[in-house]
């Protein structure tokens, strides 16, 4: 069995006014990565090389063991896609969306589809014309779900749900998620959601990763540091440190790779430490991005 | 290719497109019916009527089951499927063209069994009228390939302009035809060589232009 459901080698697309560039990542089987950008960041653009629907110009995907595009029919079998700009059939109801769907798919679970009409409150009698943004979304979750595909592809499914919506929708996920063998590749602007579910992190940015790695190693790694600068004492530039702000005495420093050796290495000359804080992975996103930036214009 | 998806997007097409059929078919029933009453005037309204819906049911389809597609982003549902570029595009031909078949195929039969059971109409009629149908389905053809290559609805406007204009050529080229001019007029039907050229002709742009839809499409590195 292929380990790696998901898997970008260098893959890079040019359009007039953005570049994909050398996009590298894997995804293990199992796992849930969050992929996280701001618009524009070229999310959407990898989400459709994913599904073959937009053709690399150069590196290789690969996609539950199927290269992309040429094997895209092949590998969609076993892929459930949902997007924030998918939309279904306005004047057909959601039961004959059901059915259509498992006409296709001979994995479709009937009961599961029926649990998630309740859990979702859903009416599956109801034509789509009539389903509000946050039903609709649901609905599409429903039909993707319900044919238990190995692979979830979710392209910015929260964007523009109320919070209730949104809680209903992330909690069916994370059920979902018990299962081992299914993979998740979920993107938003959303770290809040991507946080609660993922197990890995890409961050993506002006058509770049920037960083991806798994969310413990993360929130472990990323720490703001309050420092006192006492006089006479001067604060030695780090490698670790990545940036800082703040005059004179006080200075607040933001690091990707804390360790105890470090808060060591400061004590040794003679700096206070007030504060060492963890930092939520919204905070770590704009770190990195605006770490990231600078390096560019560097 | 994985043919075993062209019957669901066959169905799903026409449970989408059947009320839009049923319309034109009605709207061509009453063509029909003026056409067969006795007023010269009716009769002509008939006709043309009869000519509009065939031609604006294809433009119709060419939108609704295409263009309306990508507009109303139902595309991204569609090709979440497992689907290719290519069984998309073929499934599109057949099913829009199956839906197109049929108020084509009744009412384009139901005028010619008018013709041959009405006795003040000469059946030599049938070679031209067979040539305006055929005519008109390498028109529906044209918007149809246009569609799916440009999914733009002013190219499926500009390509429906063409095809009336190409209609009416050949309309004044076959009143000009004295071959045909002759024979239409006749109380039996002839296929002369001029009519038979320019079917195999018609035949020939449906298959051209179906294969240059194929290539386009399979060409294309961004399909949404």
């Amino acid at each position: 069995m292929n380990r790696l459901a998901v898997q970008f080698e260098h893959v890079s697309k040019t359009y007039r006014l953005f570049k994909l560039e050398d996009i590298s990542f894997s995804l293990p089987t199992g796992s849930i990565m969050g992929f996280i950008g701001t618009n524009g960041a070229g999310k959407s653009t990898c989400i459709r090389i994913l599904m073959g629907l937009v053709h690399q110009e150069a590196g290789h995907v690969k996609v539950l063991g199927q290269p992309m595009p040429a094997q895209q029919a092949k590998a969609k079998e076993d892929i459930g896609f949902v997007s924030e700009d998918l939309r279904l059939y306005k004047a057909a109801t959601l039961e004959w969306h059901m059915n259509f769907i498992a006409s296709i798919y001979p994995s479709w679970d009937a009961t599961y589809a029926k649990h998630l009409l309740q859990s979702f409150d859903l009416k599956a009698k109801q034509q789509i014309k009539g389903l509000s943004h946050g039903q609709r979304v649901k609905a599409a979750l429903l039909l993707v779900l319900a044919h238990r595909p190995k692979l979830l592809v979710l392209d910015e499914p929260t964007t523009g749900l109320d919070p209730i919506a949104r809680s209903e929708v992330l909690g069916e996920l994370m059920q979902v998620l018990t299962d081992e063998e299914r993979t998740v590749f979920f993107s938003s602007q959303n770290t809040l959601d991507v946080e609660q579910i993922s197990d890995q992190i890409t961050f993506i940015n002006q058509g770049k990763i920037i960083d991806s790695s798994d969310k413990e190693s993360y929130l472990e790694r990323w720490r703001r540091i309050q420092l006192e600068i006492p006089d006479g004492t001067t604060l030695t530039p780090r490698p670790e440190v990545i940036s800082s702000s703040g005059t004179g005495r006080l200075i607040t420093i933001t690091t990707n790779q804390f360790s105890p050796a470090l808060t060591a290495a400061y004590t040794a000359t003679g700096v206070i430490i007030h504060a060492i804080e963890a930092m939520t992975l919204e905070e770590i996103f704009i770190a990195n991005v605006k770490h990231h930036k600078q390096a560019v214009s560097a | 290719m994985n043919y075993s998806m062209l019957k669901p997007l066959i169905q799903k097409d026409w449970y989408l497109q059947r009320f839009v059929v049923f319309g034109y078919l009605l709207a061509g029933v009453v063509a029909l019916v003026l056409a067969n009453l006795q007023n010269q005037t009716l009769i002509n309204i008939g006709n043309l009527l009869l000519i509009s819906v065939l031609i604006a049911s294809g433009f119709h389809l060419a939108v609704s089951n295409i263009f309306t597609e990508r507009n109303q982003h139902t595309l991204p549902f569609v090709m979440s499927l497992p689907v290719s570029v290519r069984e998309y595009t073929l499934g599109k031909i057949l099913a829009t063209t199956l839906i197109y078949l049929v108020p084509w195929t009744i009412l384009g039969m139901a005028g010619l069994a008018i013709i041959l059971t009405r006795d003040t109409i000469p059946d030599g009629l049938i070679p031209f009228i067979m040539l305006i149908l055929v005519q008109i389905l390498v028109n529906y053809c044209f918007a149809l390939a246009v569609a799916l290559i440009t999914e733009s609805l002013y190219w499926i406007i500009g390509a429906v302009l063409i095809g009336n204009v190409s209609l009416q050529s050949l309309m004044g080229f076959m009143m000009s035809s004295p071959n045909i001019k002759i024979n239409m007029t006749g109380s039996s039907i002839v296929w002369d060589s001029t009519t038979l050229l320019i079917l195999v002709a018609q035949f020939s742009a449906i298959a051209l232009l179906f294969g240059i839809t194929f290539l386009v499409q399979s060409k294309k590195t961004d399909f949404i």
